[in-house]
């Protein structure tokens, strides 16, 4: 079994020991899941990873593998004896070691005969593609075959969980999505259990089963990529999970676990009551970009009325800003088929389905 | 028409620093190394073998070239078995006693080893050493006592200089290796010890390999602790037995052979060296790294801190402890403490009538040949790095030539050449002063280069783009910009050449009398008490300018 689970786990470091680095966290990790942990630098993500791998004691609460207790206040079992992977940032390629060589060092340590090594590297090598590269020193590869040897250097010993600290920040644009696809491929067919830092959002919701957002050395939300994005625990959240319009207003319960928030000029939209709404209070009403609709000023599909203040051109998308008799800019994101001219009257449509409220 | 001027007065201006550079590096180096190779192949009937023959045919030329190698052997080992675990110590582990540890090696470095070898003679020499004459008169414990006059006594004084070499490069290697090369080991499933034996220790093994090679360098060089201990002893070194050829009638010749095969044993050293070092780029691979958890030792830690301890007993309090207290002593002795006076002070500074005269020498050519090494190391850094002149490499190369002259080598080149010159510079302070510059300018390169190195072009560019000149360039960006490094480079060199003895000791007349000089001359005398306030003088002198440094922020000592 290879399922993690931790258990109010804290951690503060030496001279800041008022500021927590990680504050009372609970995560379990079922056997064979890809779980990321989210979050903006400083947010307690790698201290929460170098934890899991033993680096570090923590000041309180406990971590099991399995139903093996690997840490506690009290005792740690050293990171050579827990079995895990890991992948570096910065890959940590023994540089005074060629590629076969920094492949084979865990299978030696687990004294493989040399005819089995041999065949091992060459596998693992060839799964993430550099056959023939195995005579190289780290100096002679790019930065993305440095990464696939980590990788190999890490799986080569066939652990039950491996542990990857930002493994794809130092790659360029293109590389980095090729290597976020092998790596889901690789995590599905090995089955083995993940935990993945990142601060990347979209990285994080094309690769993970599970995703923890952290903030402030504390887990904001927990949940799978799809929740996480439209159903965002707090503002903290909603903020890092993507670009958001925030209407202050007013909201009280309608009944049947609807409530109707009122935001400027009086425009009301049904939403999904949130949790322990009992009377008429201030709220904050966020909604993405790309869940406003734009349409022309005559049809009166809204009351929400505004002028087109800019609009760029990305690609894929336009994002267009619209400015509220308010004064208060709204971004909007829709189909570059949608031809608007800077001045142009709109309605703006906002579906209750699609947006979050904070209270 | 403007661009053809600017072009023009630029080329001028680089042609003229240039040749200026060349002609110094001339003069300094290469011309005496010429003719040491000259007097060392041509006898009286033109070119001739006969001095390297007779050199390798006697014992009397043979056993000083192997006492050589085997000092600087055992000085290796030993700054290896000292400087190491301290460097891991104070870089890796939770040792108390950290900065006493990096003080203890810096003042280490710094202390002229002939000095110390003077405090352990007073200590150690077998009849009236006074811990010798302590253990064996007073305790009745004649295994105990240490007679200095040996290999091994030669080894321990030399080995309190060399340490530092390994200390400080080990511990800057320990410190930039990434910790997570070591993590991945672990979670790998190596041990701390597995780790250590195939990771760290690889990764450091050159920057300690390159530190051994300087501590030999510089073990075999030392003239004054060689001839202090090693001639009691009947020790023979090069430098001792280089320098005994200058007795009446000298004999260049040999003399001149001896020095190229120690040349040829130094730059071998260095060339090794150099190599190793190129190879420790891939330390810094590491990028932006964390740095690696300090071990806990445990109750294992005082064991380590008592060892630095240690070190700093031998090294520091030993040496300066005695020579202040045989200063101030009557009498040398086990009862020194019973009459203390300031006699002896009083009778080197106002009655020994060489003390005002060796200060006012040693200070004088210390502050002129620094300011003149700092000169010539600026021009050469900035023909290397703001030039495209062609052999601007070659000549970067050649100040660093004298990194392989030891000191008596240097000062036979010196006077082979000029000996030869239709004007008199022998006895001169001028002789001292060109071996002092070609001594030390390798230092004063290596500072500045550094320094200019840490100012981007884009600064002086963005000057002259705004229509300053060449000299406004430098007066108003480089030279301001530069200046704490060529101060830090000054006073690495005028430290060394306050405390020089290896090549004055051939090139000194009773005019041009040195500190160093004067306090080997006394020495040899016998003069037990004068020696050591003298000695204290010129530490006094020495640790003025080593705190001047310091408080000017740059003890640029890490990067020799």
């Amino acid at each position: 079994m290879a399922s993690i689970t931790i258990q109010n786990l804290s951690k503060s470091y030496g001279e800041h020991s008022d500021v927590p680095a990680v504050k009372n966290i609970n995560i379990s990790v079922p056997n064979g899941t890809f779980l990321t942990l989210l979050g903006p630098s400083g947010c307690g993500k790698t201290t929460t990873l170098r934890l899991i791998a033993g680096y570090i004691k923590p000041d309180a609460g406990e971590i099991f593998v399995g139903e093996r207790q690997v840490s506690s206040a009290t005792s740690v079992v050293p990171p050579e004896k827990r079995g895990m992977g890991m992948v570096f940032q910065n890959y940590a390629i023994w540089p005074h070691k060629t590629v076969f060589e920094n492949v084979a060092f865990g299978l030696k340590l687990r004294r493989h005969s040399n005819a089995e090594v041999a065949e091992k590297v060459q596998n693992a090598l060839s799964q993430v593609g550099l056959t023939g590269y195995d005579k190289r020193y780290p100096n002679e590869l790019s930065g993305g075959q440095q990464q696939r040897v980590a990788l190999a250097r890490s799986l080569v010993v066939e652990p039950e969980i491996l542990l990857l600290d930002e493994p794809l920040s130092n790659l360029d644009a293109k590389l980095r999505e090729k290597m976020r696809t092998e790596l889901k491929e690789l995590q599905r067919r090995t089955g083995i259990t993940f935990v993945y830092v990142t601060h990347d959002q979209a990285e994080a919701l094309a690769l993970s089963d599970q995703i923890v957002v952290m903030q402030r050395g504390e887990i904001q939300q927990i949940g799978t990529p799809y929740e996480v994005y439209e159903k965002p625990a707090n503002r903290l959240v909603a903020d890092f999970m993507g670009l958001m319009n925030t209407f202050d207003g007013e909201i009280e319960p309608s009944g049947q676990g609807k409530a109707i928030m009122t935001i400027e000029n009086g425009v009301s939209i049904e939403v999904e009551a949130p949790a322990k709404l009992s009377a008429k209070v201030k709220a904050e009403l966020v909604v993405r970009p790309e869940n406003i609709q734009l349409v022309a000023a005559e049809s009166g599909q809204s009351k929400l009325k505004g002028i087109i203040a800019s609009y760029t051109f990305l690609g894929n998308i336009m994002e267009i800003m619209v400015k509220l008799p308010s004064g208060h800019e709204v971004r909007v994101q829709s189909h570059p088929l949608n031809k608007f001219q800077v001045g142009d009257q709109v309605d703006l449509v906002i579906n209750g389905s699609s947006v979050s409220v904070f209270i | 028409m403007l661009n053809k001027i600017f072009t023009r007065g630029f080329f001028r201006v680089e042609n003229l620093v240039l040749v200026l550079a060349v002609s110094c590096l001339a003069i300094l180096v290469v011309l005496p190394v010429g003719s040491l190779l000259l007097s060392g192949f041509w006898g009286k009937s033109g070119f001739t073998l006969e001095y390297f023959e007779e050199a390798f045919s006697s014992r009397l030329y043979l056993m000083p070239l192997l006492n050589s190698l085997l000092l600087g052997a055992w000085t290796g080992l030993f700054s290896v078995i000292i400087g190491l675990p301290l460097a891991w110590a104070v870089s890796r582990t939770n040792m108390p006693g950290k900065k006493l540890v990096i003080a203890t090696a810096t003042l280490s470095y710094l202390a002229p080893p002939f000095l110390t070898a003077i405090a352990f003679v007073n200590l150690f020499s077998p009849n009236a050493g006074i811990l010798n004459v302590l253990f064996r008169d007073v305790l009745g414990l004649p295994g105990l006592t240490f007679n200095v006059f040996s290999m091994a006594g030669l080894v321990l004084v030399t080995v309190l200089h060399t340490f530092p070499f390994i200390f400080l490069l080990a511990r800057s290697a320990l410190q930039s290796v990434d910790a997570s090369f070591e993590e991945a080991a672990q979670i790998l499933g190596a041990s701390k010890l597995r780790t250590a034996l195939s990771i760290t220790g690889p990764l450091v093994a050159p920057a300690v390999l390159s530190g051994t090679l300087l501590a030999f360098v510089n073990a075999i060089a030392l003239f004054g602790s060689q001839a202090i201990i090693g001639l009691p002893a009947r020790i023979v070194t090069l430098p001792t037995r280089i320098y005994s050829l200058f007795d009446y009638p000298p004999e260049y010749g040999l003399a001149s052979a001896l020095s190229l095969l120690f040349i040829i044993i130094t730059i071998t050293a260095l060339y090794l060296q150099r190599s190793y070092l190129a190879r420790r780029s891939f330390i810094t691979l590491g990028g932006k790294g964390s740095r690696p958890q300090l071990i806990d030792l445990g109750p294992w830690r005082w064991l380590l801190f008592g060892f630095g301890v240690l070190i700093f007993l031998v090294a520091i309090i030993a040496p300066f402890g005695t020579l202040i207290a045989v200063s101030l002593s009557d009498s040398w002795g086990l009862d020194f403490w019973k009459g203390l006076t300031f006699k002896h002070y009083k009778f080197i500074i106002f009655d020994y009538d060489v003390t005002q005269r060796a200060i006012v020498n040693s200070l004088y050519l210390a502050t002129l040949a620094a300011s003149f090494a700092i000169l010539i190391g600026g021009l050469v850094s900035w023909i290397d790095l703001r030039t495209t002149l062609p052999g601007r490499k070659a000549l970067d190369y050649a100040a660093l030539v004298p990194l392989g002259l030891p000191g008596i080598v240097m000062a036979v080149a010196l006077i082979r050449f000029w000996l030869q010159m239709p004007f008199v510079l022998y006895g001169t302070l001028t002789i001292l002063l060109l071996a002092y510059i070609g001594r030390y300018v390798p230092l004063a390169v290596r500072s500045s280069n550094s320094a200019l190195r840490q100012v981007d072009p884009s600064l002086e560019e963005s000057a002259q783009i705004l229509g300053a000149k060449w000299s406004q360039v430098m007066r108003h960006i480089t030279f301001p910009l530069i200046r704490p490094g060529l101060f830090a480079g000054w006073l690495l060199v005028f430290v060394p050449v306050v405390q020089e003895l290896s090549a004055s000791i051939l090139l000194f007349s009773s005019k041009t009398m040195t500190l160093a000089v004067a306090v080997y001359n006394l020495y040899e005398t016998g003069y037990t008490e004068p020696v050591a306030a003298l000695a204290m003088i010129n530490m006094l002198i020495i640790g003025l300018a080593m705190w001047l440094a310091y408080r000017l922020g740059g003890s640029g000592l890490g990067k020799i």
